[in-house]
């Protein structure tokens, strides 16, 4: 596969430099296990804010799967509406966007940065304003129908199932050809990028998805 | 800094009145009007001279406060006030400490663009800096050297590994303080910039021997140890805004601040003490104090690695986050 992410060693000692109070820790055999420790937050004028005790759990098949970032001293209330479980899973995301991530290889300190960086100063935003900087996915399914239509530009569940049942069955339309969502213009100046982003996330989650649209269309 | 605001504030000030005045300004001398309003610096004129304040100025008064540490300021020069029993007698006591040498160069640059009055209100400045830091740090400043400082950290209420901590984090502030805040003053004037080499070492309860060195009220309580002279002589060895500390320090510390300084510079030695017969060989380290400081409990870094003071007056104003917030949007999955 192929990938422009540095090698791990490289990228530790970058976050070393850049997030000093986070550890690796390694398994007997030499696997990084997880980042644990403290992540400052502080905002472009140079002021601090806070710190939260973290803990970064890497997958097995990182960087091509997707990190898992805790809370660990319940300073976010533990509430739905703060994106956090009972045990401080952290929603950094709504999957899809990790899933690509994830498919291109992770940096980590990338992930850090755009992911982890970004979702605790969101939270304090939040602490401050009582709503997040750039609003935040419904949850549930709902979340996933916000995130087709913002996205990816589709909103009709039936043009939806259309376009998961054929990227399933592996059936991409030519570049020049019509649109599969039937406004006439041609693929490449439609949705094509929506196509290809959905191309590159796991067909797991697309079947997921099918099935969400199929049962909502169902419901409705 | 922010704990340095307020002593840069009076640098700005003395440096804008070096720069109406010129390097010639005979009459600025001789008016002995000095630069008003500067609450710790000297100035020109006696009065003002005898009336020079041994206080923090608030803005390291504050992060004194947030250490949790209260400052000693009646501290005499030659006289640890552990050890002050042996003032004037011929006993001899055993006791570890902290040795650390401070060295400030290149304050002769200045005189090229500034009167020597101006210089000397600068590097006093500059001194008051590295004494009130090392105070703040729990440091007893042993003796003045030029413009740098001889300073002892540990004593006997202390346990060796704070000394060795308290040591460590002044050498890391005071080092940023003026590579960092010293430099863009300068920078901004066109004045080549003023650099700091530290050394430290540590020698332990039997290595260290406090007395009384002199003749009557001609006489500072001092120590004799092996690592006290390392640490001056380790200082040389430091680069431009480096520290250099002793294979003792490390071993208090993490060995992941320390790299032997014989890597940086071939022609640095290995062993700073060798005596080969007996097989002892003792090496000196370069110190990352950088890196040391990142970590410190008072200091914050930002998403790029840049330090900044964890202060509790932080201005917290949402939209100076929300650029970085806006990039998140959570979600939550309710599986
Ligand atoms: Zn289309």
């Amino acid at each position: 596969m192929k990938t422009n992410i540095r090698n791990l060693s490289e990228e530790l000692s970058i976050i070393e430099e850049r997030f000093p109070k986070l550890r690796a820790v390694f398994s007997k055999s030499g696997r990084l296990e997880k980042l644990i420790g403290e992540l400052d937050i502080c905002d472009d004028e140079g002021n601090y804010w806070d710190t939260f005790d973290i803990k970064i759990v890497i997958p097995k098949k990182f960087p091509y799967a997707i990190p898992k970032v805790f809370e660990l001293n319940g300073k976010i209330l533990r509430d739905n509406d703060r994106h956090i479980s009972e045990d401080g899973l952290c929603c950094l995301d709504i999957e899809h966007e990790l899933l690509r991530l994830a498919s291109k290889g992770i940096s980590l300190c990338d992930f850090i940065v755009d992911k982890v960086y970004t979702f605790f100063a969101n939270q304090l935003f939040f602490e401050k304003m009582g709503e997040y900087a750039n609003g935040e996915y419904p949850h549930g399914f709902e979340g996933v129908r916000y995130f087709y239509s913002k996205k990816l530009n589709l909103t009709n569940p039936v043009i939806i199932i259309r376009f998961l049942k054929l990227i399933l069955k592996n059936q991409i339309p030519g570049r020049n050809d019509c649109c599969p969502c039937q406004s006439g213009r041609k693929f490449k100046k439609c949705h094509l990028k929506s196509f290809e982003y959905l191309k590159s996330i796991r067909r797991e989650r697309l079947k997921e998805d099918l099935n969400g649209f199929i049962n909502m269309s169902v419901n409705t | 800094m922010e704990i340095f605001k307020d002593y840069i504030k009076n640098l700005n000030k003395v440096l804008d009145e070096g720069n109406k005045h010129g390097r010639r300004a005979r009459k600025f001398l001789e008016s002995g009007h000095g630069i008003s309003g500067l609450p710790t610096s000297g100035t020109f004129s006696q009065e003002k001279r005898e009336k020079k304040e041994v206080q923090l100025l608030p803005s390291l008064q504050e992060f004194a406060s947030t250490l949790g540490v209260s400052v000693d300021l009646n501290q005499r020069l030659g006289q640890h006030p552990d050890f002050a029993n042996l003032k004037s007698s011929r006993n001899v006591e055993q006791h570890y400490i902290v040795s650390m040498f401070i060295d400030i160069k290149g304050s002769t640059n200045l005189f090229k663009k500034y009167h020597p009055g101006v210089v000397q209100e600068i590097t006093q400045i500059i001194q008051e800096v590295a004494i009130h830091t090392s105070l703040v740090f729990g440091g007893y400043v042993h003796r003045l050297q030029g413009d740098g400082l001889f300073v002892y950290f540990g004593g006997k209420k202390t346990e060796k590994k704070l000394a060795v901590e308290r040591a460590l984090q002044n050498a890391c502030v005071f080092t940023y303080f003026v590579k960092n805040d010293l430099r863009k003053i300068f920078n901004e004037q066109g004045v080549e910039t003023i650099y700091t080499r530290i050394g430290i070492d540590f020698g332990d309860d039997d290595e260290v021997l406090w007395f009384c060195s002199g003749v009557g009220e001609i006489s500072e309580v001092t120590t004799c140890s092996l690592h006290t002279s390392l640490a001056s002589k380790m200082q040389n060895y430091a680069e431009s805004n480096g520290v250099v500390v002793g294979e003792n320090i490390k071993k208090f510390s993490h060995p992941k601040f320390f790299s032997p300084a014989c890597n940086r510079d071939k022609s640095v030695p290995r062993y700073i003490f060798e005596i080969p017969d007996e097989n002892y060989r003792y090496t000196q380290y370069d110190f990352n104090w950088l890196q040391y400081l990142k970590i410190q409990p008072f200091i914050a870094t930002d998403q790029y690695g840049n330090i900044v003071l964890k202060s509790k007056a932080a201005i917290q104003n949402p939209e100076n986050i929300r650029s970085i917030a806006r990039r998140n949007i959570p979600y939550f999955a309710n599986k």
